[in-house]
């Protein structure tokens, strides 16, 4: 456990050291980057889902907006005038924000469309399963529930033994237990 | 079983209807034509009709059931075919007007002339010696070797029970020795000591040497033409012989005929070891031997012992009068009198010393340490040890005591029940053995051995021991007396299961499935081990359905053994009462199929094939193995649809989906690099 902790600890740290290198070293890249990269921080910060799923939805799209203008700054010499001009460009600023904003509308819609994709999944399990234990109950009646579900008056031989019924109190005493 | 009642010609009838009762199928009995001439008590005579030989004249005896015929000994008298004796040539229960229960018939030849002698008769003309050996003694010793040899007793040698034989009446045939209990009807004159003091009912088979007493008895009436003792009670009869020996007290101070002085001493001896046998006999009659036989006046002594106001001058009679009055006996034995006399009147120290134990290790503690009637009953042993057992309200000779408990049931006294319940729990039965000696000991183990059986019996207080176990044990022949089976006779072993099937055709159940009877009944007579039914019977006796099925368990392997193989009432009901075994099968389907299966037996009469089918273990097991793997995929399944409707499942999918979102992002700008660096 002292491990992951410390890693945690020094990630920031690893960052930091990165954006200071990059900052004296790249300094026309860093000012794309910082800029262009803006939308990705923010995510950073209100993201508060567990693995931190929007920061890197936000995060791969956006650096795929930046990319193609850092290509452009590398091949044109750069330079901190170039980097300015990139970052002052409405149009630049806008391909960037937008893949940012579509790394948004993916962290927001697609687990919906998967969940959908699974519920249906789901409930047709759910029918295939709840057939397969009327078809069990039909058979052998209450004996197989588990212990506490037998309803009263009911046995093995009960002509009135209701599979459907005693099925589903055994999924309310699952969902119950 | 003969019941074949057929209505004959009324006019020729009397009180019984003009009836006739088939026996054997051939053996018409006439109801209606009584033949008192050859009633022996109350076994009554009658006439018989035999269409495959019309001229010959036969008769029937029928024996109520008190009367006590001895079944075990038919079969084997039936096969005495070189013997003088009145053997049956056929024999058969049968339920005879106005009696009660189910009689006996035995068919035998009419006898070709009359009794040596009348029944009420008290003289005759004196028969000569040389002929009372060659038409007698001659016959009468060979068909007592002959029943020697197959372990038979007659128990009914007196001259109205011998009837002449031959055209010239050159020979004897003895008479019926089946139609009541052993010696049941012989007075006591022609009755050994010990066997007369014991009451009628509970003198037991006996040993040859009781026939050749009763011979002697019979040879000294034929050869004085007179019947000694008359006009004495029992008692006295006892008395006198005690008194003087049989064979002077039967004598009456007279001489005896010549050449029959040794043969009457050595039959009429009252040491049943010195007392003459077939080989003496044999001898007497080869060469006239004459072997002296001492006369011994058993149990005298010189010094009386005064008791009940009485003066007693012989330990037998002692014996007898404490059995006849227990507390008056406990407290004559406890007083130190009693013990001085032993020691001074009789001289022997060593009885002296045998009764101080069992005085002192049995002494009753509720009665302020007086002697308790089991020690008053073994008191009468040492005193008398070839005497009857003398217990609390039961005199009896071990071997006879089958036939008192058979009586007191067949009486319905239960105080006679209990008495004889209390003497076996006491261990009397083989403590009469014991008491004589380690000689007794060793030759009478097996009987020992049964009578401690008894005791364990009576110990167990479940079904199938008690009391009702002794009946059946003690008395082989009895016929089973549960109330299930009441109105139809089980006098042997086959017999029972075709009773329950004509009961339950008759009145279409069985109620009650068992009683302490029945199961007494199965479990002596039929050689089966049921004990897991018997303790299911135990432990379930409220558990309709398991008694029921623990009863079909039983009935089905005594159709096995016994047969017969057909009995579809008692199966039809059988079926019925356990039809509801079959829910003990969980799986529908299969429940159904059996049900089915026993439906379809129910009609074929085979409770075996029943029983097989609702005790089939593998088919129950495999039921049973289905059920769990069924109880186990339902429980899987209910776990899956739980899972499914989780709220963790939601979640999980939304983490799929921003997994897949992520990755796709990812992916995106991997791409994006790649194309702007390559493209």
């Amino acid at each position: 456990m002292a491990r992951p902790a410390k890693r945690d600890a020094r990630k920031p740290l690893f960052f930091a050291t990165f954006a200071l290198v990059l900052l004296f070293a790249a300094l026309p890249t860093a000012t794309v980057l910082a800029i262009g990269m803006a939308p990705t921080l923010a995510a950073l910060i209100v993201d508060v889902t567990p693995g931190r799923y929007l920061a890197k939805c936000v995060a791969g799209m956006n650096f795929a907006g930046v990319v193609p203008f850092l290509h452009r700054l590398w091949s044109t010499g750069h330079d901190l005038h170039g980097a300015l001009e990139t970052v002052t460009d409405i149009f630049v600023i806008f391909i960037m924000y937008a893949s940012a904003g579509l790394g948004w509308l993916l962290f927001f819609g697609f687990p919906s469309a998967v969940a959908t994709c699974r519920s249906l999944n789901a409930k047709r399990r759910i029918y295939f399963l709840r057939e397969k234990q009327k078809t069990l109950l039909e058979e052998w009646g209450e004996c197989i529930l588990p212990p506490g579900m037998a309803v009263d008056g009911q046995d093995a031989g009960d002509k009135d033994f209701d599979p459907e019924a005693a099925a589903d109190g055994a999924q309310l005493q699952k969902a119950g237990g | 079983m003969a019941d074949d009642i057929q209505n004959k010609d009324p006019g020729s009838a009397q009180a019984t209807g003009g009836l006739e009762i088939v026996v054997g199928g051939n053996y018409h009995v006439l109801a209606g034509e009584r033949m008192p001439g050859l009633d022996l008590g109350k076994v009554k005579a009658y006439a018989v009709r035999d269409d495959r030989t019309p001229r010959e004249n036969l008769f029937a005896r029928i024996c109520p059931p008190d009367a006590m015929p001895r079944m075990s000994s038919i079969g084997a008298v039936r096969n005495l075919t070189e013997t003088n004796l009145m053997r049956p040539l056929d024999y058969d229960t049968v339920k005879w007007p106005g009696i009660e229960g189910h009689c006996t018939a035995l068919i035998y030849k009419q006898p070709a002339h009359e009794a040596l002698m009348k029944p009420d008769a008290t003289t005759i003309n004196a028969m000569h010696p040389d002929e009372i050996t060659r038409c007698v003694l001659g016959p009468a010793i060979l068909t007592l070797g002959y029943m020697a040899q197959r372990s038979l007793t007659h128990r009914a040698i007196r001259p109205d029970n011998i009837y002449w034989d031959g055209l010239l009446k050159t020979s004897i045939i003895l008479g019926d020795c089946l139609s009541t209990g052993p010696a049941m009807l012989q007075p006591v004159l022609f009755e050994s000591i010990e066997s007369g003091m014991t009451p009628p009912i509970g003198r037991g088979p006996g040993t040859i040497a009781d026939d050749f007493y009763a011979l002697g008895v019979t040879t000294l009436i034929l050869s004085t033409g007179r019947v000694p003792l008359q006009g004495l009670t029992p008692d006295e009869i006892i008395r006198e012989k005690l008194k003087h020996g049989s064979f002077s007290a039967l004598m009456e101070g007279e001489r005896p005929p010549f050449g029959l002085r040794e043969l009457l001493r050595g039959l009429l001896s009252d040491d049943s070891y010195n007392r003459w046998g077939l080989e003496q006999l044999e001898q007497w009659r080869s060469d006239g031997q004459r072997s002296s036989v001492q006369e011994v006046r058993t149990g005298a002594v010189p010094r009386s012992y005064k008791f009940d106001g009485k003066d007693y001058s012989n330990y037998r009679l002692l014996a007898d009068a404490f059995g006849r009055d227990m507390k008056k006996a406990a407290t004559a034995i406890a007083d130190p009198q009693f013990d001085e006399w032993l020691r001074r009147g009789l001289n022997d120290h060593v009885l002296a010393d045998r009764i101080k134990s069992i005085l002192h290790f049995g002494s009753d503690s509720k009665n302020s340490g007086r002697p308790g009637a089991s020690q008053v009953s073994r008191v009468c042993m040492l005193l008398d040890p070839y005497g009857p057992i003398r217990a609390k309200g039961v005199v009896a000779m071990p071997t006879g005591l089958g036939n008192v408990l058979s009586d007191a049931f067949i009486r319905n006294d239960t105080s006679a029940i209990d008495a004889v319940r209390n003497c076996l729990t006491d261990g009397a039965g083989a403590d009469w053995y014991r008491l004589k000696g380690d000689t007794e000991t060793v030759i009478y183990q097996q009987e020992i051995n049964q009578f401690d059986r008894m005791q364990q019996f009576l110990a167990n207080k479940s079904l199938g021991y008690g009391i009702e176990r002794c009946l059946y044990v003690l008395d082989p022949h009895h016929a089973c007396r549960s109330r299930i089976v009441k109105g139809e006779h089980v006098g042997e072993a086959r017999d029972l299961l075709p009773a329950l099937e004509q009961v339950a055709k008759r009145t279409g159940e069985l109620s009650p499935v068992v009683d302490r009877h029945l199961i007494a009944y199965i479990v002596t007579r039929f050689k089966i081990n049921i004990d897991r039914q018997l303790a299911s019977l135990e432990n379930d006796p409220d558990d309709d359905l398991a008694v029921k099925l623990a009863m079909l368990t039983i009935c089905a392997r005594i159709q096995t053994k016994h047969g017969p193989m057909e009995l579809p009432a008692l199966t039809a009901w059988f079926a019925r009462q356990v039809e509801p075994a079959v829910n003990r099968i969980n799986s529908r389907s299969f429940r159904e199929q059996m049900r089915k299966r026993v439906r379809a037996l129910a009609t074929g009469g085979n409770l075996f094939k029943l029983h097989a089918c609702l005790s089939n273990d593998k088919a129950f097991r495999q039921d049973d193995n289905a059920r769990k793997k069924a109880a186990r995929e339902f429980a899987l399944a209910a776990k899956e649809i739980a899972q499914l409707e989780s709220q963790e499942f939601r979640d999980s999918a939304q983490r799929s989906g921003w997994k897949i979102a992520s990755g796709m992002s990812t992916s995106v700008s991997f791409l994006t690099v790649f194309f702007v660096a390559f493209g």
